[in-house]
């Protein structure tokens, strides 16, 4: 068969993304965090009631505060890029933009910032994020950021113990554990009810008492949390044990040099 | 609440998904869990010793059981004297002060001591705030108040304009004079008033040369001798780089750059000496004094400092505008000892290689952090107390020194060993250098994650990556005797290893600086850095995060103690601060901040 028929013969595979080198069980997790195609398994259940109390950006059943009209009731100059993009609910209904602040310890979470940055881009849209070494703030329209934390809250990324809602006073992060082996919270936002073995949030993210205490369940087993752990620990998956990740970021980093040095270099290599 | 989540226990189907990569390194968490070998093994290391005496309980324990136990700030003996101190002053002038209530509730956690490295002082970390320990702004004061002076220039216009004959004997009489000048004294009947000498009674300035016979002719009191401060082998190069030009080193009154600006003790040098050079030989105001004045004042004068951009407001001899390589030179610590290269030393001896360590990068750590926090700190950001608390993490804890133990361990171990095939610093390339920086930073990371109560120490993501970038820079430096190749190991660890190691980096947009670093490490362009030693915290690209000047500096000393270099980047730098008549000790710089803490040190320059 000739050459060129060949080729009209031959399928183009479609693209797909890499999302993350290594091949251990922490590289895994992390590409079933980033990859938006993987179904994240939901934890437990939180009405939407007790979510709203917890931000505390407004009372339960209260109204949304807009900051501009509906789209739909705005008359708007003709753009291209409003035609391709579909706005969200919130932004659809002219809703401020609010925030959601979640800390993750050290010590065994069930994500870690930056990871979680990566997720919010690869799974949110009309987001935009905050990372620093303990805390991520994802900013949205109010309604977004209402349902992102109902996500957020119920699925595997969130462990009472190791994860918490903290706007203010929200270092601790590197701290030690309590004797519940809870993370160390400045303001104490929640305890552990002994009885019932469940995570109680006695203060929404912001500090304030709530009404009513609202509870999150239980926190994950500490066997558990190394299982799904997304950080190569000294115990666990040793970091300096890893090739892959290792070669390709030394790869990065010898293209970064080179290429800030002499780009040609980069083409003799 | 409902869901599948049952007594804490993860449904079937979120653990399966990782049995089967996870099963690899069971085997793994077994072994470390039936091995509790590493425990006597751990007590022997220095962060164990000194973490155990910081917080009272055993350092690798992760539950603190005393947590919301504790007494918040009534812990800490020196807030509550502060706080009983603001009430008085609250009650002397009718206007609130200092109260420690109406600050962010600190939640109950531990309020420890620090316990200073390779000493047994446990101190607060109040007296280690730069504003409480007097030592530490004498250190600052110091510096801004030093400039250089080439005599060269304005002896030869003095001889050629103004025929005027220089021997020993004038100049003698000129640095007598201008002591005089210098502390605020009159020479000339156009001037109204003397300062009181108690004010300015550190003020004072000394020559440099490295002529001996020269040095010799002149009183031995105006010049700083470079054989009795320096080891032989130092000296010689050392003379040898400075020859026959006198400097003439002027530090300014310490009233002066308190009350008015660093950018004042430049001038003050340069006025004062062009006075005295007139009364010293009787020299006329005609039209000789100008070349004489700009001779003197701007011909060949050495600012420690260079101005920074207008918008950041440093002149002359401010911190930001002192080059990286500059501030490695003003460390001391290892001047007596015999210079060579760091390989061969490690070869022979780890005990010896150890204390080469401790005098050389023990004292930048200290030196270095406190000077540049003055800068990125207060003047740069306005003061927020945060950075204090990052610049004690080298001297403080152990946990610096610990590291600085286990590189030295590695570097006798398994690189010492190219000395028998007469090299004495790795080739400058990538993969030689990835595998000892990789290895440095996973024992760092591994150590805190063994240690939570190094975590806690270490409790803002800055000064863990503080650490990190040190380490690493350090490591490949002293491999390589290359400055630029510890850029390289510093952004190398920051911005890839630990981002992706741990999934966290410092506060936000840290490892900026480290993202850029790497592709401007190699660049002389003067907006992306140029040479590692010439740069400074003016570069814009290196100003804007806390704490990241330090790795940088460090890495230059680490360079020059493996090459064996007797300075960084200038000799006269290395001599004018090695001088015993300096207030602060650049050569024991812990020692004066212990005295800082204690109230001991007494700072000159002050009635």
């Amino acid at each position: 068969m000739p050459m060129s028929e060949r080729r009209k013969k031959k399928k183009i595979k479609e693209f797909e993304p890499q999302y993350y080198p290594e091949c251990d069980y922490v590289a895994e997790r992390r590409r079933k965090i980033i990859n938006p195609n993987r179904r994240l398994t939901k934890l437990r259940h939180i009405p939407d009631d007790n979510i709203i109390s917890l931000l505390g950006h407004r009372a339960p059943g209260g109204l949304y505060t807009s900051i501009h009209p509906p789209l739909d009731e705005l008359m708007e100059s003709f753009d291209p890029i409003k035609e391709l993009i579909v706005p969200s609910d919130g932004a659809k209904m002219g809703d401020r933009i609010r925030f959601v602040q979640i800390i993750d310890s050290f010590w065994r979470p069930p994500v870690a910032p930056w990871l979680r940055h990566k997720f919010y881009f690869t799974r949110f849209r009309g987001a935009d994020v905050v990372i620093d070494a303990e805390r991520t703030l994802l900013e949205m329209r109010e309604r977004d950021v209402e349902a992102a934390t109902k996500l957020l809250l119920e699925m595997e990324l969130f462990d009472p113990s190791r994860t918490s809602l903290k706007s203010v006073s929200h270092g601790g992060y590197s701290h030690r554990l309590d004797e519940n082996e809870l993370s160390f919270d400045l303001r104490r936002r929640c305890i552990l009810d002994k009885e019932s073995g469940h995570i109680i949030y006695v203060k929404n993210m912001s500090g304030e008492i709530l009404d009513k205490p609202i509870s999150l369940g239980f926190p994950i087993a500490d066997e558990d949390l190394k299982t799904i752990d997304v950080t190569w620990r000294w115990d666990s998956s040793q970091y300096k044990s890893k090739s892959e990740i290792l070669m390709v970021l030394s790869r990065i980093a010898e293209n970064r040099i080179l290429g800030g040095f002499k780009p040609n270099m980069l083409n003799y290599r | 609440m409902s869901g599948p989540l049952k007594k804490g226990k993860l449904p079937k189907e979120l653990t399966s998904q990782m049995e089967a990569t996870a099963a690899a390194s069971q085997y793994l968490r077994q072994a470390v869990k039936n091995m509790r070998d590493f425990i006597p093994l751990e007590k022997q290391r220095r962060i164990y010793k000194d973490l155990e005496k910081m917080f009272g309980v055993d350092p690798l324990n992760l539950i603190d059981e005393k947590m919301y136990m504790r007494k918040g700030f009534n812990q800490s003996a020196a807030i509550m004297k502060n706080k009983e101190l603001g009430r008085l002053i609250a009650l002397d002038r009718f206007i609130p002060m200092y109260d420690p209530s109406v600050s962010e509730p600190i939640g109950h956690q531990q309020l420890f001591p620090y316990k200073i490295s390779g000493t047994d002082e446990i101190v607060s970390g109040n007296s280690l705030h730069c504003f409480n320990n007097v030592a530490m702004q004498q250190l600052f004061d110091d510096v801004r108040r030093t400039t250089i002076l080439n005599l060269d220039v304005p002896h030869k216009v003095i001889q050629v304009r103004a025929s005027k004959e220089v021997t020993p004997e004038t100049i003698d009489h000129f640095l007598k004079t201008l002591q005089h000048t210098i502390a605020g004294g009159t020479v000339s009947l156009d001037q109204f008033a003397d300062i009181n000498p108690e004010l300015t009674r550190d003020a004072y300035c000394k020559i440099i040369t490295g002529n001996d016979e020269l040095r010799e002719l002149i009183d031995n009191r105006f010049s700083i001798d470079i054989n009795a401060g320096f080891h032989k082998s130092r000296a010689e190069k050392l003379k040898h780089a400075i020859g026959d030009t006198i400097h003439l080193v002027v530090r300014a009154p310490t009233i002066l750059v308190r009350a008015l600006d660093n950018s004042v003790a430049f001038k003050w040098a340069g006025i004062q000496s062009t006075l005295a050079f007139i009364v010293a030989y009787r020299l006329t105001k005609d039209s000789n004094l100008a070349d004489i004045s700009y001779a003197t004042q701007y011909a060949n004068t050495i600012a420690l400092g260079e101005p920074t951009w207008q918008s950041l407001g440093g002149h002359y001899n401010s911190i930001a505008g002192i080059p990286f390589g500059y501030i490695a030179d003003m460390c001391q610590g290892d001047s007596q000892l015999p210079l060579r290269p760091f390989m061969e030393i490690t070869n022979e001896d780890p005990k010896l290689s150890r204390e080469y360590l401790k005098k050389s990068i023990g004292c930048v750590g200290v030196i270095a952090p406190i000077l540049t926090n003055f800068w990125d700190g207060y003047q740069l950001s306005g003061g927020a107390n945060i950075l204090d608390n990052v610049v004690i993490d080298t001297f403080t804890g152990g946990i610096f020194d610990d590291f600085i133990d286990i590189m030295n361990d590695m570097m006798n171990k398994y690189f010492s060993r190219i000395v028998k095939i007469g090299m004495n610093l790795m080739p400058t390339r990538w993969y030689n250098l990835r595998w000892p920086v990789e290895n440095m930073v996973n024992i760092v990371m591994e150590t805190m994650e063994k240690y939570p109560s190094a975590m806690e120490t270490l409790k803002l993501g800055i000064q863990k990556m503080y650490i990190i970038g040190l380490v690493a820079g350090i490591m490949a430096s002293l491999l390589s005797g290359s400055s630029t190749a510890g850029l390289w190991a510093i952004d190398y660890a920051i911005s890839l290893l630990v981002k992706e190691g741990w999934c966290r980096t410092g506060t936000t947009g840290y490892e900026i600086i480290n993202q850029l670093g790497l592709p401007y490490s190699c660049s002389l362009r003067i907006e992306e850095g140029g040479l590692p030693e010439l740069r400074g915290m003016n570069n814009f690209h290196q100003i804007h995060s806390i704490g990241s000047a330090v790795p940088r500096i460090a890495v230059l000393y680490a360079a020059a103690l493996a090459r064996g270099d007797a300075w960084v980047s200038s000799p006269l730098i290395k001599v004018v601060f090695n001088d015993p008549h300096l207030s602060f000790d650049f050569k024991d710089p812990i020692s004066a901040i212990i005295k800082g803490t204690k109230g001991e040190f007494k700072p000159k320059g002050e009635s």
